[in-house]
């Protein structure tokens, strides 16, 4: 009996994801990464499968970010719509429906759930996301990342994130949620640290 | 002078009569010479009256007062058991809310908690959609009058009249439109394409008056389910 404890024990650590000792070094790495980043520019593709449909609403983009607090996030195709943030405030945009407005995430919850998780993530800012978030490695190379609600009740089931091989800007995220939607963007042809004019982040 | 006075409230004449018809962003039908159609020649080839079942995207604007909020709505009209099933997602992806919709009434599958706090969202979009796709059709036994370049189909309901204009070659469902009484709603419908799924609206603008809000549909899609 205590022979098959053992094995079933030692075939579990095997298996699992990475030990709490084994994932420190990991977030120490990709926070020394992101430490050096000031601005990332990236195309992005966006989709949303809806289980209830069995479809997927496919969009595409351009994503902008400067630090501390700066965001572009930039529909083009198949309709142009879009958000800047500088701090608190910004602006969004829909082509279609020729509407501009200006919003503040302090009283703008929808805006601030997605600011928050974009700089989260731009920035690696893992002890935001540890106080929301259970973390668990998936893989170590690229880094890739599985994060669960510390707090039920909500939509989303759980996170999957992807890392570049440089460790500098996530490539995917991938969001979960409890009635099987999910949500799946990739980020490409990212640029590192390449001076961006003031006008990014207006619009 | 007179001639200038003359032409200028012939334009204003015109403008205002212009603004009465608006389309919104869509151009304006294309309308044609009548023929003595009977009704059921006149209903005959609509959309609204077919039985299969579609799914559309449309790209959604909702005006309620000031507030503009733009959405990518997700459609599945079942036009024999008259239900419909509207998912809504924002730019972002953010699944808005996910309503089933009957002739009277709807359920709430899904409401982002956040959007909780407008009350009666659900209950404004699912009248707005049941207006659109499901609740009024015209009848057969409808009053039909025919103008030079319109049909139109009439029904008293209580103390208000409910009218669907039909226009264009084929004819297409342009309008319905209730007055009178408590309620005060337009429907137009622009833009008709031929699709795979059948010959439908690329644009569709609902004005409800009574309850101040309007929702613009822009076809982006549509697919036939079954048949």
């Amino acid at each position: 009996m205590r022979l098959f404890l053992a094995i079933t024990l030692l075939v579990l650590l095997t298996c699992s994801p990475l030990v709490a000792a084994e994932i420190e070094p990991l977030f120490q790495r990709l926070e020394a990464a992101a430490t050096n980043v000031r601005t990332v520019t990236s195309a992005f593709t966006q989709e949303k499968r809806l289980a209830i449909f069995d479809e997927v609403l496919t969009s595409s983009g351009r994503f902008a970010f400067a630090k501390p607090d700066q965001l572009r996030w930039e529909l083009l195709e198949p309709v142009k719509a879009g958000f800047v943030l500088s701090g608190d405030r910004g602006r969004r945009w829909h082509g279609r429906a020729g509407t501009s407005e200006s919003f503040d995430i302090r009283t703008d919850p929808m805006m601030r759930i997605v600011a928050e998780q974009l700089l989260a993530w731009a920035r690696a800012d893992f002890g935001w996301l540890r106080e929301r978030y259970q973390l668990e490695v998936l893989g170590e190379n690229p880094a890739t990342l599985k994060l669960m609600p510390r707090t039920g009740g909500g939509f989303l089931d759980h996170l999957r994130i992807i890392f570049a091989a440089d460790d500098t800007h996530v490539q995917q995220v991938e969001m979960h949620e409890q009635d099987g939607d999910a949500t799946i963007l990739r980020f490409s042809d990212a640029t590192i640290n390449q001076p961006l004019p003031d006008a990014t982040f207006r619009n | 002078m007179t001639m200038t006075k003359t032409v200028l409230v012939g334009l204003c004449l015109g403008l205002i009569l212009c603004g009465c018809r608006s389309a919104g962003p869509f151009p304006a039908p294309t309308l044609s010479a009548t023929h003595p159609l009977a009704m059921s020649e006149v209903l005959g080839g609509s959309w609204a009256l077919d039985s299969s079942t579609i799914r559309m995207r449309h790209t959604v604007l909702l005006e309620l007062g000031w507030r503009k909020l733009p959405m990518v709505g997700l459609l599945e009209l079942d036009r024999t058991a008259r239900t419909i099933r509207l998912v809504a997602v924002n730019d972002l992806g953010i699944k808005l809310f996910d309503l089933t919709v009957t002739v009277d009434g709807y359920q709430t599958n899904y409401l982002f908690p956040e959007l909780a706090t407008y009350a009666g969202l659900g209950e404004t979009v699912a009248a707005s959609v049941r207006k659109i796709f499901l609740d009024p059709l015209p009848r057969d036994d409808d009053r039909l009058t025919i103008t030079a370049d319109q049909y139109q189909t009439r029904r008293s309901l209580g103390d208000a009249e409910l009218t669907f204009t039909f226009g264009g070659e084929r004819p297409d469902l342009l309008g319905k439109e209730l007055r009178g009484g408590a309620q005060g709603w337009v429907v137009r419908y622009h833009d008709y394409r031929d699709l795979p799924a059948g010959r439908l609206p690329g644009g569709v603008v609902l004005e409800d008056h009574t309850a101040g809000y309007r929702l613009t549909l822009w076809l982006e899609k549509a697919n036939l389910i079954d048949g």
